[in-house]
């Protein structure tokens, strides 16, 4: 009786130890960063250098009103294509809540959303290539708006 | 002969080891080095201690004391000017980064892409949402129409009781 109850307990505290395990989505990007398997791409751009971006002469007016907004971008890109399994089980997204998941021949997609007052607003798609957080003052309306942004902007490009 | 030895003796001349001193109790020599001796105890016991650099001392006991009651403030000071110091350094470092056109250029380019795919990832997948809605439009109106018309023919719930 004794043995089972100690089993019990090792099991409930491995099971707790697993649960802790769930990296937040900073460590998870620079663990991928880093797994020289996933061959990631990895580009960050903080609050600071938006600021920066904003300030410069290079940059479209609509493009700077935009990006005044925002306070981390952070993208990972990878051709292996695990990218989506990835963060997916090794991520904590307990405290994201799913807005969409589309499934096609590409692949998996998913967005998340995490609203959190006096904290800027986060956004995050996952897919098997590419990862990308968005965080700032915006909402999902203006991130769609964005492409309407780079049309009027003249400068939109082909993925 | 005690004149003449106490002013060979005040003359430095004396030596005892040349000549024999009469040192007997009671004998002029014996009586004169007790005195001697005496006057020597009495002299330095009466002397009070003379300092002629006290204070010159003092003073510098003073400017010590003074000095080591303001150098931890001044270490603060100097401490707090280095931290401001430091801090305004990096600051002005951080604001006066200066990335080149090209920088900026790339930096732009990859924030765009990233907006971009998420963006139109974004649009396509509520337009793919707004159609599944549009298609299930019709069964919806059915679905509704055929509520209206159980809600209609069902007689027996339109009647009132009072």
């Amino acid at each position: 009786m004794k043995t089972k109850l100690i089993l019990i307990l090792i099991l409930i505290s491995k099971l707790g130890i697993a649960q802790v395990s769930y990296q937040t989505i900073d460590e998870r990007f620079r663990f991928v960063m880093n797994h020289q398997a996933l061959r990631t791409s990895y580009f960050e751009v903080n609050s600071e250098m938006f600021n920066t971006l904003a300030e410069s002469k290079e940059v479209d007016p609509e493009f700077k009103a935009y990006i005044r907004k925002l306070s981390t971008l952070k993208v990972a890109q990878s051709d292996s294509g695990k990218l989506y399994m990835n963060f997916k089980t090794n991520c904590d997204l307990r405290k994201f809540e799913r807005l969409m998941m589309k499934k096609d021949e590409n692949g998996l997609m998913s967005f998340y959303k995490r609203e959190r007052k006096g904290f800027p607003n986060e956004f995050l798609l996952i897919s098997d290539k590419m990862v990308i957080y968005i965080a700032g003052e915006i909402d999902l309306k203006s991130i769609g708006e964005f492409e309407q942004v780079m049309e009027i902007a003249g400068s939109a490009f082909d993925m | 002969m005690y004149d003449k030895k106490l002013d060979e003796f005040l003359d430095g001349d004396l030596h005892p080891g040349q000549r024999k001193l009469d040192l007997t109790e009671g004998s002029i020599e014996k009586e004169f080095f007790i005195s001697f001796k005496k006057l020597i105890e009495d002299n330095n016991s009466e002397v009070p201690e003379f300092n002629p650099f006290e204070k010159i001392e003092n003073v510098r006991k003073k400017r010590i004391s003074i000095a080591k009651r303001i150098l931890p403030y001044a270490a603060t000071v100097i401490i707090l000017l280095g931290f401001f110091m430091v801090y305004q350094n990096n600051f002005s470092k951080k604001s006066k980064t200066a990335y080149s056109n090209q920088e900026i250029l790339e930096i732009k380019k990859n924030t765009e892409m990233a907006l971009l795919y998420f963006s139109k990832e974004l649009n396509a997948c509520m337009a793919k949402f707004e159609d599944a809605k549009q298609l299930q439009q019709p069964a919806n109106e059915i679905r509704q129409l055929k509520d209206l018309k159980i809600e209609k023919d069902n007689t027996l719930e339109n009647i009132k009781f009072n």
